[in-house]
């Protein structure tokens, strides 16, 4: 079989992603990063689940870098402010609010957009950065991904901050300063802010369910969430065979195609609590994750020409 | 002074809540002529967060100058704290009740924030 070329551009954006924490975004994002670098595309792949990432558990950066993610917060010059409330009212997010003669600023509200700064006639409010995680990246193994090789970018978000948006922006900012051909995002779970934060203008969204009532009903979420942002999807069974719950039949329903099906199968959840690659070791493995990322190419091709 | 108490209902027999930026009333009490006024909270009760904060711009605007609750967050605290308005802890106890006992000095004070969401 002569495997499908990436799209005419010569770059490809895929995006992992479920409705359902658990499914195996991981282990499809982990193995299909290394088919693309195998397959001769220089490839990134991104940690965009920046609350716990583990991608570099299975993929270890060789000797990484790390920057830190910044957000700007308003800060009020007491002297300068006439207390007139424009900050408050230009607030979307009830930031700032005007009590007892001063301006208070709730940084865990704050999304760093700068209306304030922007209405403040006597301009009493700077800017500061404020540290809300951290990016970390470096080349994979080469032996590992040889011949295209790449690397790994984990977006890592600070215990007790909640931006992880604005982490996962980043990630993705450094990622495409790598210039890989193939970038393969690992999206958190979830249908809100983070989940749109990794997914948002990428080429493809790979969706990773299980066949239970759960994965279901977490997988008809993800399905609405990309046709909102009108991005193509694919759906990956995970766990095939594990239960009957009629994802087949909602695939087939609403025209969405199956690119592959992982069977229930022990030793793959073995070989993953090891935090080893299933496409390297599972007998069938580098079979099931070869054929993924041809399906996704394909259908990459489909949806662009 | 104007007193704030957060309530479970309108009246001085309803109990104290324990919450205060998502209680379920505030009774604004006058110390001098005992004039009492029930606002009702739900719009900052059902508030996606920041309840403590917009239940304080509340007191604060109606010109309280102290609270009874049961705990304060970190963000009610901070912005009580501006204003310049103490909250005390009567909990367990009936708006009658907690009312008497600050009259009394026998309310505690309450010198830090508690946990994130629990009022």
């Amino acid at each position: 079989m002569t495997p499908t070329p990436l799209p005419p551009s010569g770059r490809l954006t895929v995006a992992v992603a479920s409705g359902k924490g658990g499914t195996g975004k991981t282990l499809v994002a982990t193995n299909l990063a290394l088919m693309a670098a195998r397959g001769g595309s220089p490839v990134a792949l991104v940690d965009c689940d920046a609350d716990a990432p583990n991608d570099a558990l299975f993929l270890p950066p060789a000797s990484p870098l790390a920057e830190p993610v910044e957000v700007p917060l308003p800060v009020i010059d007491a002297d300068a402010c006439i207390l007139c409330g424009a900050c408050r009212d230009a607030c979307a997010y009830g930031a700032l609010r005007v009590l007892g003669g001063t301006v208070l600023v709730f940084p865990e509200l704050c999304h760093g957009c700068g209306a304030c700064v922007s209405v403040c006639a006597p301009r009493a409010i700077t800017e500061q950065p404020r540290r809300v995680g951290e990016v970390e990246w470096g080349r994979l193994d080469v032996a590992l991904a040889r011949p295209a090789g790449g690397s790994v970018v984990t977006g890592r978000l600070d215990v007790g901050e909640v931006k992880t948006p604005a982490v996962i922006r980043a990630a993705r900012d450094r990622a495409t300063v790598l210039r890989p051909a193939v970038t393969i995002l690992d999206a958190p779970p979830g249908v809100a802010c983070s989940a749109v934060a990794a997914v948002r203008r990428a080429d493809i969204i790979v969706l990773v369910t299980e066949p239970t009532a759960f994965g279901l009903h977490d997988l008809e979420l993800a399905v609405e969430l990309a046709r909102e942002m009108g991005v193509p999807v694919g759906v990956v069974i995970n766990r095939d065979g594990m239960g009957e719950s009629g994802v087949e039949e909602y695939c087939m329903s609403e025209g969405v195609p199956v690119l592959a099906r992982i069977p229930f199968d022990r030793r793959v959840a073995e070989i993953y609590a090891e935090g080893g690659l299933v496409a390297d070791e599972h007998p069938d493995g580098a079979a099931w994750f070869e054929q993924l990322w041809d399906a996704v190419k394909r259908r990459a091709l489909e949806v662009t020409s | 002074m104007t007193l704030a108490v957060s309530a479970l209902g309108p009246s001085l027999e309803d109990r104290v809540d324990e919450r205060f930026g998502r209680a379920h009333y505030l009774l604004f009490v006058d110390e001098q002529d005992g004039t009492l006024e029930a606002v009702d909270n739900t719009t900052n009760r059902n508030a996606l967060q920041a309840a403590g904060i917009a239940t304080a711009e509340l007191v604060s605007d109606r010109g309280a100058t102290a609270v009874i609750t049961g705990h304060l967050g970190p963000k009610a605290f901070a912005a009580l704290g501006a204003a310049g308005i103490p909250g005390y802890d009567g909990s367990g106890m009936t708006v009658r009740e907690a009312l008497d006992r600050f009259v009394e000095g026998g309310l505690r004070k309450l010198d830090e924030a508690g946990e994130a969401h629990q009022g």
